[in-house]
């Protein structure tokens, strides 16, 4: 009888209910494309570790290997473990046919590297070429930047190559790492000869070990701990590069997941209204079948098998169409992915997708379902009898149980732990609550603050809020909720774009040299056109290495306590310190003080600052001491001040630096900042420096910032295009939750013409009913829209956080307006016929 | 004076179209006390909507007091009612989001009345149905026979030359029925307004000084 009488009814629901469903399939949709997508780029990755290192593991120091290094070397090659080495390097290229030049990554190889994935080259199988000497093969992007064709000659250091090649793919190279410049590959040997890593250059050597057995990863790692840390060693493997490039874009994933589960919850509250409109034009039916014998468990089960039906018919079509974005996620981030993605529709993703699609609708159905049990068979006599019962008390509660349930069960399973889980569906929780609070509120004040001798068309608006079987706590609950989610998604959507994208109004250089010398710094500031000479800032750059903290050696650092250990990036990491008398414009004194002022420290001891962050992982604090090595010379350091450094601008920035005078007499490089004109100017510009000094090396900041720009722009276009998710969900639960009270006040507004009430006044009582609801779900869901986006900017993301009045504004206008349109929209047809149509259908 | 010249209306049923009335010529005096009687289905209700300007005819004219109200706009007849005619239903019709009180002051206000003589004469108006007492309270707080009581307050309130009752107490038992008839036989009275009543119920038409019979739309002898 049940099924019988629900697939019948359904058929006739689907035109009126269906397009509010549509709030469940963009939720769907959402979730299916982000978990499909997470997998396509998972398993990518997983299947291409190996080639995307070229190796099983890799050994990275920044300085030439020491002897411990080499040992280890010399031994896995004995032990017949295939070895190979990458030394990389920055220089700049120069075209001998013209004048062109260009910062290049100069990659270095010999031995077989890579072992694992082919390198597509131009003409074909040319790679093995690259440790031929006198011979170069470098990316199709240089050729094309320096007007070079294959057979042409390219100056690096002070070496001449013939280019004898073109590298079309390799697939060691990722994402970023090409924004810095094209790459050149030679061999071992010609580096030398080309004599370009000078003292304190940028350098990177690599050795590259087949070694397909984990265990014996595994075993090096822990045998050679003591070494790796001697030797500021660190050692990779090919399954920890591929978690860790898996975890960069999991940042991106992580939140799309959260926006994701955000929208599937609005679908389940646009389902909750849809429902509830439902029910309301079903009323009658379910009393005429409770007339004529059915129970109440009977109709409610035909019509929560109604509600079933269409949230698996909605999320049907989410899947579908999730399955197309999932297709479409790959083009959006393509600057973004270390692999070609093949996406793969995972029927087991699917179903999950429709399951908590269906799940979602039938628990957000069953509070206004539970009506239905009480609509009493007299009804189909007397429509004017009130259906006063929400449902029976024990019911509800178990109803709110499964909702509440529910919605912390799918936070947990979305969010990437179960606290942040937890932390989101307290979030919701909060937020819920306050919006029921606040409608309460609402009603109460307007109730008492309404003068008796307001206008009429006012007061008769604003008493729609509180009249008996008012639904203004409904309405502000869906109508806050959609509020509060895309204020939520829009703010931190902003305050991340805010923070990753750089400065450029602020950035005056866009030239930067390195590897400058001492005795070089004047020559290369006449060689700025006089206009710009005063633009051009050196800053000195002193390579140090950490060896010592609060008198602790480094070596001994495993010995102290966990929680009190310096971290390990910090320790280990080649700084590039530096000396300044003055703050520069990025910094911010936080603690302490700067110089001269700073506290007297003893002789044999220097003074330093830190930059606040590098001091807390460092476990240190104002009047600790740092040990460190600058070219072989023992410093000892203690911290005077610590540093707010805003590193997104375009300028030279530093952990530590020391104050002018302590540590002058270390070796040194220098880079060199200055500004020249457009894209010619600085082209010229550098043929000129490389020509009179081979051994600097020059970034072109506006290629560099176009680079970013474009990345940033990609990550910007995910994220909005999932927030226009949350955003057309938002649009399907306001159009649901006023289509909710849309018979009633059809009925009210045709007597109220039949009373003599002209169009003007009726659209004022309506429009002052709306304002109110949107003015009260605006101010309270974006309210707390806001203080969620504190939290997850500043906790979550560890980022500043700022409201943008302006975009607040522009979404409480927007809601306002949409309300407005809704609600006309909804009530065009009373405005258009006349009413008497309307009274009859009311009866 | 009240005057319907070939009045008619079709509705259109599933592509069809369906004659509801038929060219219907009708002469209403004022104060008179017209019974609108007929089988379901004979066009009763759609008559009066039209007499009272709440639907358009097909074709046909209605004239009030000499106001042509069908070449008002839907605008220009709302204003015209709310100053010329009341309203009795079968269903009550009462606003749920308003008190008793606040129902009855409705057509004053539309007519800028509202104020605190408005006021009085709605609470008079709620004594004289017997609902003194009950002035705040929600139609939802009312019994049907209360409700109805209400609306005929509300009806009588603006003092309207013409009141349509629709089924006044197709809704009520006998009892209640009998005492909404009597206030609308006094008020009227009182208020030397025209009523126009649609009924089932051959006793209420019989007390009717004037019968009209519709019949398939049409009227009959």
């Amino acid at each position: 009888m049940i099924s019988f009488l629900a697939s019948r009814e359904a058929r006739s629901a689907l035109p009126r209910v269906g397009p509010y469903m549509l709030s469940i399939s963009l939720g769907v949709a959402a979730l299916v494309s982000i978990h499909s997508f997470r997998q396509d780029v998972a398993r990518s990755v997983r299947s291409e570790a190996q080639v995307l290192m070229g190796a099983d593991a890799r050994l990275t120091t920044s300085t030439a290997p020491g002897e411990g290094l080499l040992g280890l070397v010399d031994s896995l090659g004995t032990a017949g473990h295939e070895v190979g080495r990458v030394t990389s390097a920055v220089s700049m290229a120069a075209s001998t046919a013209n004048d062109a030049v260009r910062l290049v990554q100069l990659r270095a190889v010999d031995g077989g590297w890579p072992f694992y994935g082919e390198v597509e080259t131009r003409p074909q199988g040319v790679w093995s070429r690259t440790t031929e000497p006198g011979v170069v093969l470098v990316d199709e992007a240089l050729l094309t930047q320096l007007g070079l064709r294959l057979g042409d000659t390219l100056e690096v250091g002070s070496g001449a190559f013939e280019i004898v090649g073109a590298i079309r793919e390799i697939p060691t190279e990722v994402g970023l790492q090409t924004a810095v410049g094209p790459r050149v590959w030679m061999g071992m040997e010609d580096l030398a000869e080309a004599d370009v890593l000078g003292f304190g250059s940028l350098a990177r050597y690599q050795t590259y070990v087949v070694m397909p057995d984990g265990g014996d990863r595994a075993a090096i790692d822990t045998w050679y701990a003591d070494l790796f840390a001697a030797e500021s060693i660190e050692f990779s493997t090919a399954q920890d590069e591929a978690r860790d490039l898996t975890n960069a874009v999991g940042f991106l994933g992580r939140y799309l997941s959260l926006v994701g589960l955000a929208a599937l919850l609005l679908g389940g509250v646009g389902v909750g209204s849809a429902i509830r409109v439902f029910v309301n034009e079903r009323l009658r039916s379910v009393a005429v079948l409770r007339c004529l014998g059915a129970s109440q468990n009977q109709v409610f089960g035909v019509y929560l098998l109604q509600a079933a039906g269409l949230g698996l018919l909605g999320s049907a079509v989410g899947a579908v169409v999730g399955v197309v974005l999932q297709q479409l996620l790959p083009a959006l981030l393509s600057d973004l992915l270390p692999v070609a993605i093949q996406p793969r529709i995972d029927p087991v993703t699917l179903a999950a997708g429709i399951g908590i699609g269906v799940w979602v609708s039938v628990v957000f159905a069953l509070l206004p379902l539970l009506r239905v049990r009480e609509v009493p068979p007299l009804r189909a006599l007397r429509p004017d009898v009130e259906v006063s019962g929400r449902g029976a008390r024990a019911l509800r509660a178990v109803a709110v149980a499964l909702l509440a349930g529910s919605v912390v069960g799918t936070s947990v399973l979305e969010a990437p732990s179960v606290a942040d889980g937890l932390v989101f569906a307290a979030a919701l929780a909060v937020t819920v609550a306050v919006l029921w609070l606040a409608a309460l509120a609402g009603i109460r004040a307007t109730r008492a603050l309404l003068p008796d001798r307001a206008p009429w068309v006012l007061r008769q608006g604003v008493s729609s809020l509180f009249r008996p079987g008012n639904q203004t706590v409904a309405v502000v609950l869906a109508l806050g909720f959609g509020i509060f989610i895309l204020g939520v998604v829009g703010s931190v959507q902003q305050n991340l774009a805010a923070t990753l994208a750089v400065d450029a109004a602020e950035s005056r250089a866009n030239l930067l040299l390195f590897d400058v010398q001492t005795d070089q710094i004047d020559g290369i500031e006449t060689l700025f056109p006089d206009s710009v000479r005063e633009t051009v800032e050196a800053t000195p750059l002193v390579p140090s290495r950490i060896v010592g903290v609060k008198g602790v050696p480094r070596a001994a650092f495993d010995s102290i306590r966990y929680d009190e250990r310096p971290a390990s990036w910090a320790v280990q990491r080649e700084y590039r310190n530096s000396w300044r008398g003055e703050l520069g414009p990025g910094e911010e004194l936080v603690e302490g003080r700067w110089w001269p002022d700073a506290p007297e420290v003893p002789e044999g001891v220097v003074r330093v600052s830190l930059e606040m962050d590098v001091a807390a992982d460092l476990r240190v604090g104002i009047g600790d001491r740092v040990t460190w090595d600058a070219g072989g010379r023992r410093i000892e350091s203690e911290v005077t001040s610590l540093r707010r450094v805003d590193w997104t601008r375009f300028e030279t920035n530093f952990f530590a630096l020391f104050e002018p005078g302590a540590i002058d007499d270390l070796p040194v490089t220098w880079v060199v900042l200055g500004r020249a004109g457009d894209i010619e100017a600085r082209s010229a510009l550098q043929s000129r420096i490389v020509r009179a000094y081979p051994n600097v090396s020059m970034v072109d900041l506006g290629r560099i910032q176009d680079a970013v720009d474009r990345i940033l722009s990609n990550v910007d276009r995910a994220i909005a295009f999932l927030a226009g998710f949350a955003a057309i969900a938002g649009l399907l639960v306001l159009a649901g939750a006023l289509a909710v009270t849309r018979g009633e006040r059809l009925r009210e507004a045709a007597l109220l013409r039949t009373l003599g009430t002209d169009s003007a006044r009726l659209l004022g009582i309506l429009g002052i009913e709306y304002t109110l609801l949107a003015a009260l779900a605006c101010s309270v869901g974006l309210g707390l829209a806001m203080g969620a986006s504190w939290l997850v900017t500043t906790q979550l993301f560890a980022i500043e956080f700022s409201a943008g009045p302006g975009r607040i504004a522009l979404l409480a206008g927007g809601v306002l307006a949409l309300t407005l349109v809704t609600g006309w929209w909804g009530s065009r047809d009373l405005l258009a016929n006349p009413p008497l149509r309307i009274l009859r259908e009311g009866d | 004076m009240i005057v319907a010249r070939g009045l008619e209306k079709i509705y259109t049923s599933g592509g069809r179209p369906l004659p509801v009335l038929r060219g219907i010529d009708l002469e209403i005096a004022d104060r008179e006390i017209a019974a609108v009687v007929g089988p379901s289905g004979s066009g009763k209700t759609t008559l009066i909507g039209l007499l009272a300007g709440l639907d358009v005819p097909t074709s046909g004219s209605v004239r009030i007091d000499g106001t042509e109200i069908f070449d008002l706009g839907e605008d220009g007849r709302a204003r015209f009612r709310a100053r010329n005619v009341g309203f009795v239903f079968q269903s009550f019709h009462l606003l749920p989001a308003l008190t008793a009180l606040d129902n009855v002051r409705v057509p004053l206000e539309l007519l800028g009345e509202g104020g605190a003589a408005g006021e009085e004469r709605a609470r008079a108006l709620l004594e004289r149905v017997g609902l003194g007492e009950r002035t705040d309270h929600y139609p939802s707080q009312l019994s049907g026979g209360e409700q109805q009581r209400v609306a005929v307050a509300r009806a009588f309130v603006s003092r309207p030359r013409i009141l349509f009752a629709d089924e006044p107490t197709g809704n009520l038992d006998r009892v209640t029925g009998e005492r909404i008839v009597q206030l609308l036989e006094e008020l009227n009275r009182e208020a030397e307004t025209t009523l126009i009543l649609v009924t089932h119920d051959m006793e209420l038409a019989g007390r009717a000084r004037r019968t009209i019979r519709l019949a398939d739309g049409s009227l009959a002898p």
